[in-house]
C-alpha cells in the first residue's frame, strides 16, 4: 500500500471511531467489549475472541447526557456517556469502566442504569500501585474482570489464549514505538490518526498497516525541519483542532506521556510469567499518571527526565477542563519544571471545544519564546 | 406567630466547647510531646488515636472557613498559585489557608503526617500529595475500592493488609509500636460513640422529628473529628437524653410539621443558617441525609482490626449506584419522606455525579417531589440565591399539590 492509502485508512477510522469495530461484529458475528478509558487489559477481552474498543468520547454536542451528568464534570466522561445514551454505542455487547477517577467511577453506575448494554462492567484497579498489597489485590480483581466475561460470553480464556494475546499486543506497542521515534517525519495530525486508530480496530490489522507504514517512514524525508521540539503532557490527545495547532504554528511533538499516546505503547506486558500476573505487573509499572497515587515526586521526576532525553525545548500541559487529578498535580509539576529551566505553559480545552482563538494565541508566544532560546 | 427557626438544641454549646477544647489540645501538640496527623472524614482515625496521635481535619477546619464566609477568598489564593478553581473548594481553601494563614481559629498546628482514605474521594489522596510535598512529610495513602453492595473478599482482604502497612506508617513516624489493648478500648469508645450518634440520627424518625439535619450539621463535628475518644461517648450521650426527651414530650425541631425531606450530599456549610430557617418558614423538617448517616458506623468492637477494614470502605459514596439509589428508597420510607433535596455540589462529583439518576429513579417513578439546589459545600462563587429561592418556591408547591397539605 502506498503512504495516502496507509495514512488514509488511519484517517477514515478516527472520522467514524466506532465503524470499523461495527463493521467487525457483522462480519465475524462475534462480540465486542467496550472499554472506557485508560487502563483496561485488553489483552483478555481479545484472549476471549472478542474485539476491544475504546470508548474515548467525542466533539460531538451534548445532549442526552445533561440529565445524568453535571456540566462540571469533564467532557471526556460527559460525551462518553452521550455515546451511551444516543444509539452511538447500542450494539456493543459489553463495556468495561477503570476506577481511574471519581467521575469515571460514578459514570460505569450510571451507564450500567441507563444504557443498553448487556455486560457492563468496572475495573476496580488500587489507586496506590507501590504497596505489596495493591498487587495482591489487583491481580484478585484481573481474575474477577476475567472470570465475569467468561461468564458472560460463555467462554473460558486460557493461559495459552492470553500469552497469544500478549504477544500480538506486545508487537502493536513495538511498532507504535518505532512509529513514535520518526518524530520528525510525521506531523502531529498524523500521529494522533495513527495511534488513536489503534484503540479502534482490530490489532492484526493495525500491526500489519504499521508494519507497511514503516516501511515508508524509513525512507520518507523528514518534514520537521526547523520546527520548534516540544514535550506536551496530558491524559487524552485529544481534541484534534488543537493538536492541529501544532502542526500550523510550527511545532513538532517529540515526547508525551498521553494515555492515548506514548503511555499505551511505551512499556510490553511480560512474557515470561503467569499472564494474568504479568498484566498485573505491567499496569503496576507504567509511565506515572495523575489518576493513581505514587510516593514522593514520580511525576516531575519523569518530565523532566524526559524533556532531557527528547530535548523537547519546553513544555505543553494539555488538560481536558474539569480533570481533577491533571489539576492537582499541575502547579507543582510546573514548580518542578521550571526549577529546572524548562519553559512550559498549561492549555485547557474540551471535546467541545470553542475557544480555540485564545489556546491558538497563547500557543503562538509560547513557542516565540521557546524558539528564541 | 409562625416559627421561622429551629428550636436550638440545648447541647450545642457543649458540642462547640468540646470541639474548642479539642483544636486548643491539638495546639499545644508540641508542648505535649505529641504527633499531629491531618487527616480526612473517612479514615479510621482510631488507629491514629490509639497511636497517641492527634487528628486534624482541613476538612473540618474549611467547613469553618465556609461557615464565618471566608473560604471564597482564602480558595482564590490557592487559586492565584495554579490551582484550577474547578478543585474540590475544601482542598482549596484548606491548601489557601496554609499559604495566606487566614484561618477562624488561628491556623491548623502544623502535621507530622498524614493519612487519606480514597473511600471518599479520589480528590483527598490528590490533595494530601500536595500537602506531602508542601510540608515534605510522609503520606499514608488508604486505598477503598468502589463497593458493590457489600465488600467483597478481596476488598477486606486489601484493606485488612492496609490496616497492617497503616500500623507499620505509624510506628515507623512516632518511634513507638501499637498497644492492641490501647486500640480495643479506642474501637470500643467509637463503637458507642458512632453506635448513639446513629440512635440521635434515628430519631429523626419520629413524627414531628426532634432534630433536622442542620441541627446533624452543625454537632456532627466530634463524630468525625473525635470518634474513639471518651469525650465523643460523653457529649453524644448528652445530646441522646436531649433529643430523646423531645421524642418523649413530643417537641419537633422547627415547631409545626408539614412536609419531611431528605437532604442528599455535603451541607451548604455557608448557608446552613438561611436554608435550615427557609425549610422550617414553609413548615418542611429536613429529617434525614445521607451525609451524617456516614459516621453512624456499625462496628463490632469485639473484631477491632476486621471491624475497621470492613467499615472503612463502606461509606455511602464509595458504593455503586444502584446500592446508594436503594438506601435512599430505604430512608424515603423509614423516616416518612414527603420529598427530596438534592445538593448538586460544585466542589464535589464524587458525591454529585449520580444524583440526576435518583431523581429518576425514585423521585420520577414514585412520584416523590425532589429538587436540585446548584451550590457549593464552602464557596460562594457557585450559589445563586436567586436560583435557590426560586427552585425552592415551586419544590414547596410540589410538595403542597403531593401531599395535599399546604
Amino acid at each position: 500500500m502506498d503512504w495516502q492509502e496507509i495514512t488514509g485508512r488511519f484517517k477514515t477510522i478516527c472520522k467514524d471511531p466506532y465503524a470499523t469495530s461495527l463493521e467487525w461484529k457483522k462480519k465475524n458475528q462475534k462480540k465486542v467489549i467496550g472499554w472506557f478509558m485508560y487502563d483496561t487489559p485488553e489483552e483478555i477481552i481479545h484472549a476471549s475472541g472478542s474485539l476491544p474498543l475504546a470508548v474515548l468520547g467525542s466533539g460531538k454536542h451534548l445532549i442526552r447526557c445533561e440529565a445524568y451528568a453535571q456540566s462540571f464534570i469533564c467532557s471526556l466522561v460527559r460525551s462518553s456517556l452521550e455515546d451511551g445514551l444516543d444509539g452511538t454505542l447500542d450494539w456493543i455487547d459489553g463495556v468495561v469502566f477503570p476506577h481511574v477517577c471519581d467521575s469515571a467511577q460514578n459514570l460505569a453506575g450510571v451507564w450500567a442504569k441507563n444504557c443498553p448494554t448487556p455486560h457492563v462492567d468496572s475495573l476496580f484497579w488500587p489507586k496506590s500501585l507501590n504497596s505489596p498489597s495493591a498487587r495482591e489485590y489487583a491481580i484478585e480483581e484481573v481474575k474477577r474482570f476475567k472470570k465475569g466475561l467468561e461468564t458472560f460470553l460463555k467462554t473460558e480464556i486460557s493461559d495459552e489464549a492470553l500469552r497469544s494475546s500478549i504477544k500480538l499486543y506486545n508487537k502493536t506497542r513495538a511498532l507504535q514505538r518505532e512509529i513514535a521515534s520518526y518524530t520528525n517525519k510525521l506531523t502531529c495530525r498524523e500521529k494522533y490518526e495513527i495511534f488513536k486508530s489503534a484503540l479502534l480496530m482490530p490489532k492484526e490489522e493495525f500491526n500489519s498497516l504499521a508494519v507497511e507504514l514503516l516501511e515508508h517512514l524509513r525512507k520518507k524525508s523528514p518534514i520537521a525541519k526547523g520546527r520548534i521540539p516540544l514535550a506536551i503532557s496530558g491524559i487524552m490527545w485529544e481534541p484534534p483542532e488543537v493538536l492541529d495547532l501544532f502542526d500550523d504554528l510550527g511545532a513538532v511533538i517529540v515526547a508525551d506521556d498521553f494515555c492515548t499516546g506514548s503511555r499505551y505503547f511505551a512499556a510490553d506486558v511480560p512474557e515470561s510469567r503467569n499472564p494474568v500476573e504479568a498484566l498485573v505487573d505491567y499496569h503496576l509499572d507504567r509511565i506515572p499518571f495523575a489518576c493513581y497515587h505514587y510516593a514522593g515526586h514520580a511525576r516531575a521526576d519523569f518530565l523532566k527526565d524526559q524533556v532531557k532525553r527528547s530535548s523537547a525545548k519546553g513544555l505543553v500541559f494539555l488538560h481536558l477542563k474539569f480533570c481533577d487529578p491533571e489539576d492537582y498535580d499541575y502547579p507543582d509539576l510546573a514548580a518542578a519544571l521550571d526549577k529546572e529551566g524548562v519553559p512550559n505553559i498549561h492549555l485547557e480545552s474540551e471535546y467541545q471545544t470553542a475557544s480555540l482563538g485564545q489556546i491558538r494565541t497563547r500557543l503562538e508566544a509560547f513557542l516565540e519564546i521557546v524558539g528564541g532560546n | 406567630m409562625a416559627q421561622t427557626t429551629t428550636v436550638p438544641l440545648k447541647s450545642a454549646p457543649y458540642i462547640r466547647k468540646i470541639i474548642e477544647n479539642y483544636y486548643i489540645q491539638a495546639k499545644r501538640a508540641k508542648e505535649l510531646n505529641k504527633k499531629v496527623a491531618w487527616t480526612v472524614a473517612s479514615f479510621p482515625v482510631e488507629l491514629i488515636y490509639a497511636m497517641d496521635v492527634i487528628p486534624i481535619y482541613p476538612e473540618n477546619h474549611a467547613a469553618m472557613c465556609g461557615a464565618r464566609h471566608i473560604a471564597t477568598e482564602v480558595s482564590q489564593v490557592a487559586e492565584s498559585h495554579g490551582y484550577s478553581i474547578d478543585l474540590c473548594h475544601y482542598a482549596l481553601t484548606d491548601y489557601g489557608s496554609i499559604l495566606s494563614k487566614q484561618s477562624p481559629i488561628g491556623g491548623l498546628p502544623e502535621p507530622d503526617m498524614l493519612l487519606s482514605n480514597s473511600c471518599q474521594c479520589d480528590t483527598v489522596t490528590k490533595w494530601f500529595e500536595i500537602l506531602s510535598r508542601h510540608f515534605n512529610i510522609p503520606h499514608f495513602a488508604l486505598d477503598a475500592p468502589l463497593v458493590m453492595g457489600s465488600p467483597s473478599k478481596a476488598i477486606i482482604n486489601y484493606l485488612l493488609k492496609q490496616m497492617q502497612e497503616c500500623t507499620a506508617f505509624l510506628e515507623t513516624h512516632t518511634g513507638r509500636k501499637m498497644d492492641p489493648d490501647k486500640l480495643q478500648e479506642v474501637v470500643s469508645l467509637a463503637t458507642k460513640a458512632s453506635g448513639t450518634w446513629g440512635e440521635i440520627l434515628g430519631m429523626g424518625k419520629n413524627v414531628p422529628s426532634p432534630i433536622t439535619c442542620f441541627d446533624a450539621f452543625l454537632n456532627m463535628a466530634p463524630i468525625v473529628t473525635m470518634r474513639g475518644t471518651q469525650e465523643a461517648v460523653d457529649c453524644y450521650n448528652v445530646l441522646k437524653e436531649e433529643v430523646k426527651d423531645r421524642v418523649e414530650k413530643k417537641i419537633g425541631a422547627i415547631g409545626e410539621e408539614k412536609y419531611r425531606l431528605y437532604w442528599d450530599n455535603i451541607a451548604v456549610w455557608h448557608k446552613l443558617r438561611e436554608l435550615s430557617e427557609r425549610f422550617a418558614s414553609a413548615k418542611a423538617s429536613v429529617v434525614v441525609a445521607s451525609y451524617t448517616n456516614s459516621w453512624a458506623y456499625n462496628f463490632d468492637a469485639r473484631r477491632p482490626v476486621e471491624t475497621l477494614a470492613e467499615n472503612y470502605t463502606k461509606t455511602f459514596i464509595n458504593l455503586d449506584l444502584e446500592s446508594r439509589i436503594k438506601i435512599i428508597g430505604d430512608l424515603l420510607n423509614k423516616f416518612s419522606i414527603d420529598g427530596m433535596v438534592l445538593h448538586s455540589n460544585r466542589s464535589c462529583r464524587a458525591y454529585s455525579f449520580g444524583q440526576y439518576d435518583y431523581k429518576i429513579a425514585i423521585s420520577e417513578k414514585l412520584g416523590i417531589p425532589a429538587v436540585i439546589l446548584e451550590s457549593d459545600q464552602v464557596d460562594e462563587r457557585f450559589h445563586n440565591e436567586t436560583q435557590v429561592n426560586t427552585r425552592l418556591e415551586a419544590f414547596f408547591e410540589a410538595l403542597a399539590e403531593k401531599t395535599g397539605r399546604n
